[in-house]
């Protein structure tokens, strides 16, 4: 069987392109990309006094579901944000404690000039850097969001 | 006319946040207010306010203090906003700091016919013993009704120190019930508001998961237990809603 290369290449850039762009492999519903998309407009409505249940009817009526077709309740819409809110905290602190990292190159600005740079060297560290015998602590409420999103998954009709 | 209900003890692990969930089921159309470090009642979300305590030492030091007397003008505004029935959780080492707050603005509270009303929660723990009734003097000029809730979680309450609370008292009590530990685990994740919700219709998904004869205990733990918190915060409960 041969392989039409541009059609390839036409079906792996939609593809592509209707997947997420933070590189998130495990995201796989509507709801949480919808809830990632639209993170500082809910929290900019939950600071003006809307309430959780206003906002995930709102969401509904834009058609996002959760299950089979069922409108976003405000206790699934919540356990969603406290998973998103959680997880862009681990990559801040992901991204600081490699920004903090001595054996790691700052970033270059850019060249201006035709001369040609050697590549950017990491400086070899006199000793070894320290490595963190644990990941950083979840807050109280994360744990507490992911311990409600497994009650809700547990008591979820199959 | 909005009632406040200040649900207080500033000793932790009193059973506080039970109460004020057991409060929320009596009374699903009432708000809530949590004062907290961090966030507790995440089941509660779509009819609760958070505010965030205590001011951080060095905001309070950057700011001469100024910090520290402004650290409850986000709660005092949204009681001042109240409209319906409001159930107010004061987390642990924070009622001694509010509650004289809430008595200087009193009169102003009572111009927009707000009024108050406060239940303390009381175990056998010392410090729980000592701190109910510092709660309930400071609270004694400007509420119209107290109620206590003796928690035998730790056991029974001294009756003399039950005594000591004086008239003009409601006591009610939550006795102790030792649940099933899956029913224990259920209830830390999701607190009362499934048993009421959800519980029921789930009991299939808990036997697959856990079996026949554990789903049954499950089910009946949870329930008697939500029953028995509900009755234990009726009197306060029923003052809301009056």
């Amino acid at each position: 069987m041969t392989l039409d290369p541009k059609r390839l290449a036409r079906d792996a850039k939609r593809v592509q392109a209707t997947r997420p762009t933070a590189g998130i492999g495990r995201e796989t519903t509507g709801v949480t990309r919808a809830v990632r998309d639209g993170l500082p407009m809910i929290r900019q409505l939950r600071e003006g006094g809307i309430t959780w249940a206003a906002i995930a009817a709102a969401m509904a009526a834009q058609g996002v579901t959760q299950g089979a077709g069922k409108p976003l309740t405000a206790s699934r819409l919540t356990a969603i944000v406290g998973q998103v809110e959680a997880q862009l905290r681990r990559q801040a602190e992901r991204a600081a404690a490699r920004r903090a990292r001595p054996d790691l190159a700052a970033p270059q600005p850019p060249l201006t000039g035709d001369t040609a740079a050697p590549a950017p060297v990491a400086p070899v560290p006199n000793t070894p850097p320290p490595v963190p015998d644990r990941a950083a602590p979840a807050s109280e409420e994360a744990i507490r969001r992911a311990g409600l999103d497994a009650l809700h998954k547990l008591l979820k009709k199959a | 006319m909005p009632r406040i209900l200040l649900v207080a003890q500033d000793k932790g692990g009193s059973g506080k946040t039970v109460l004020v969930r057991a409060l929320a089921e009596c009374l699903p159309a009432a708000r809530l207010i949590e004062i907290e470090a961090g966030r507790r009642l995440v089941e509660l979300d779509d009819r609760l306010a958070f505010f965030p305590v205590r001011a951080e030492r060095g905001e309070i030091n950057r700011t001469g203090g100024a910090a520290a007397r402004a650290e409850f003008d986000g709660v005092l505004n949204a009681m001042a906003a109240a409209e319906g029935p409001v159930i107010v959780d004061v987390g642990a080492n924070t009622a001694g700091s509010l509650l004289p707050l809430i008595r200087e603005a009193s009169g102003r509270y009572g111009r927009r016919g707000i009024t108050f009303a406060l239940l303390v929660v009381l175990t056998s723990e010392p410090g729980a013993l000592a701190n109910a009734p510092v709660l309930l003097d400071l609270a004694a000029p400007f509420v119209t009704a107290r109620f206590v809730v003796e928690n035998q979680v730790e056991g029974p309450v001294d009756p003399a120190a039950l005594k000591a609370l004086g008239k003009g008292v409601t006591l009610t009590r939550l006795e102790l019930l030792s649940l099933d530990a899956r029913a224990n685990e259920l209830l830390q994740q999701g607190g009362l508001r499934f048993i009421g919700e959800d519980l029921a219709a789930a009991e299939d998904n808990l036997a697959a998961k856990f079996g026949f004869a554990e789903a049954g205990r499950i089910v009946e733990d949870l329930t008697a237990f939500r029953a028995k918190a509900m009755a234990a915060a009726a009197p306060a409960a029923a003052w809301l809603e009056s």
